[in-house]
């Protein structure tokens, strides 16, 4: 129950924040917008509509993830609000998973608004949408779940400047990871190899929450797959917020 | 009131704005001069598979982007120089962003092959389509085309289109002049040799999965080919004693002899030819596959199921009914679910 109080305290504080609505009005503005740059593709007006809708999602509501959550706690402690909320009869863990589903929640909202906007917007040009784009919209929720997580971290060991610019990297390196399992030739028998290869597999890879590709050209997923990423992310994002208790329980407030 | 000092003030600033937009504007034309000399040297593109890593997830969105910018370059193209030089390039870069992308398969390899003339390269991409994309009718049909209209020259070229048009036929969604396009081929030239040939190119590629495949297709040309050797000796055996042989071993094989390593058997049909089972179960499904769709075709036509398989032909949905490849079997059909299997024949 108290989770839940600290949960709803933080999704009613972040709808407030104004960098939403920024993003959200971009994020409109750039699913409205590709219309014009379907206009000049052979007839591929909407599969470019699905892609830059999906990727908005990911990308704005990673924007979000991060400006927000790396914000999250260091705020509190910030404005000294923190002092308020530790008095209380409430544990530092359940502060911080509070706080982490507090903007889970919100986060959760957007991407409903965004799927829903963009499925209707799509509907109305004339395209299909099937279950599977919702499930690729599920997906970028389940990718925004670790990004949250990571910034939540961050949030209990940094600045919000600086929590923001290194898990920013973390975005975009953990969508490159591919690039460690998929080396060159010269490495082959090297020792660098087998600790890039273990590097691969133990980095976050959000690639792996990205099924765009296939979604938008009608190819097929199997449902074994999309099981194992969402455990994938479930899991990682513990581990994350499990750091980021011990982090903050460690922390001389 | 009215005060004359802010009134100049404002119309200051105004014409500020004005004269500072106007050098803006003036800045930005000679700017895009400058793009319109180095446009060339702008389109590098550096290593698609690099590129595909460092997108942040927007390789999709950076893919349509880059086919958008290919489309443009096109068009540029074909009215100035003509070279098309960095065509081959852009849509490589693209097939890597989203290798899904069926319509920059099809329409690349028709720039490449009638405006670049480069053939090998368009065949190479639809060759990288039809591995991601095996579903496809289309593919296949285009790279056929080439080598019926680019490569007319070659000695081999419509022997190659015939197996081209074959593999579009067996995706089972090809429109019918496709189909008969690949039967007349097909009749008119020997194909085991120019697949063999094909699927031995393939087993040189990077990709494991590319090679998997290949092999797999090598063994099944292998297994052909001892069909058609066996069916010789049964003929030879049936002129010799008027009869054809019951088993494999009256023909001098020993049934351990000729293994089929995926997992088929061989035998001898009513016919005297000697079959063998992974062969047939492929096209068995194949031509299932072209009949279901034929008979959705009806469904969205005529708004239900044809009473039986000929009304497909009747209504001029289908020009052939594709044959069932086991001698005693023959196809069901289940006109209330519009559902077919295939059964031994009674």
């Amino acid at each position: 129950m108290r989770i839940l109080a600290v949960a709803q305290n933080t999704f009613r504080e972040s709808v407030r924040d104004k960098v939403l609505y920024v993003l959200l009005l971009f994020a409109g503005v750039v699913i409205i917008g590709s219309k014009a740059i379907g206009w000049i593709s052979i007839g591929q007006d909407i599969k470019i509509i699905k892609d830059l809708s999906l990727a908005g999602m990911s990308i704005f509501g990673a924007l979000i993830a991060i400006f927000v959550g790396t914000s999250l706690v260091y705020k509190e402690i910030d404005k000294k609000t923190i002092y308020t909320i530790i008095a209380q009869p409430l544990h530092r863990y359940e502060f911080v998973i509070g706080k982490y589903l507090g903007l889970l929640a919100l986060i959760f909202g957007v991407i409903l608004l965004m799927s829903m906007m963009s499925a209707i917007y799509i509907v109305i040009l004339g395209g299909e949408i099937n279950h599977w784009y919702f499930i690729a919209s599920f997906l970028v929720f389940m990718k925004l779940l670790l990004v949250t997580a990571l910034s939540v971290l961050f949030s209990t060991l940094s600045s919000p400047i600086l929590g923001a610019i290194i898990v920013f990297c973390f975005y975009v390196f953990g969508h490159a990871t591919g690039v460690l399992i998929d080396l060159p030739r010269q490495f082959e028998g090297s020792w660098s190899k087998p600790v890039l290869e273990g590097l691969y597999y133990v980095l976050p890879n959000f690639a792996n929450f990205d099924i765009r590709s296939e979604v938008v050209n009608g190819v097929p997923v199997s449902y074994s797959y999309v099981t194992y990423i969402i455990i994938y992310g479930v899991l990682y994002s513990t581990f994350f917020i499990y750091l980021a208790i011990l982090m903050f329980q460690r922390k001389d407030v | 009131m009215f005060n004359i000092h802010s009134y100049k003030k404002k119309v200051f600033y105004l014409f500020f704005i004005i004269i500072l937009l106007v050098f803006i504007i003036g800045i930005q034309y000679k700017i895009t001069s400058f793009e319109k000399v180095q446009s060339k040297e702008l389109l590098y593109l550096p290593n698609e598979k690099l590129l595909s890593h460092f997108t942040a997830g927007l390789d999709t969105v950076i893919a349509d982007l880059l086919w958008i910018h290919c489309l443009l370059y096109v068009g540029a193209e074909i009215h100035g120089d003509f070279s098309f030089e960095w065509l081959n390039k852009m849509l490589n870069a693209v097939v890597q962003l989203d290798p899904y992308f069926r319509e920059v398969y099809r329409f690349g390899s028709i720039f490449l092959s009638s405006l670049r003339a480069d053939s090998d390269a368009a065949i190479q991409l639809l060759h990288r389509g039809m591995y991601y994309r095996p579903e496809t009718w289309d593919l296949p049909y285009e790279a056929g085309m080439i080598y019926l209209l680019n490569r007319a020259n070659e000695p081999s070229s419509k022997k190659r289109a015939g197996l081209y048009f074959a593999m579009s036929s067996a995706t089972g969604k090809a429109p019918q002049f496709v189909i008969d396009l690949a039967e007349k081929l097909n009749h008119e030239h020997d194909l085991i040799e120019i697949e063999r040939d094909m699927w031995s190119n393939l087993l040189k590629s990077e990709d494991k999965l590319l090679r998997d495949l290949a092999e797999r297709k090598l063994i099944m040309v292998e297994i052909k080919q001892i069909c058609r050797e066996l069916t010789f000796r049964v003929e030879k055996y049936k002129q010799k004693y008027n009869k054809l042989p019951e088993q494999l071993e009256e023909i001098g094989l020993s049934s351990d002899s000729i293994k089929d390593p995926l997992g088929g058997k061989f035998f001898i049909s009513k016919s005297g030819k000697v079959e063998n089972t992974t062969i047939l179960d492929e096209q068995l499904e194949r031509n299932k596959h072209l009949i279901e769709n034929g008979i959705k075709v009806f469904s969205e036509r005529y708004g239900g199921y044809p009473s039986n398989l000929q009304e497909l032909l009747d209504k001029h949905v289908m020009t052939f009914l594709p044959e069932q490849p086991y001698e005693d079997r023959e196809w069901h059909y289940d006109p209330k679910t519009g559902s077919l299997s295939s059964r031994v024949r009674e």
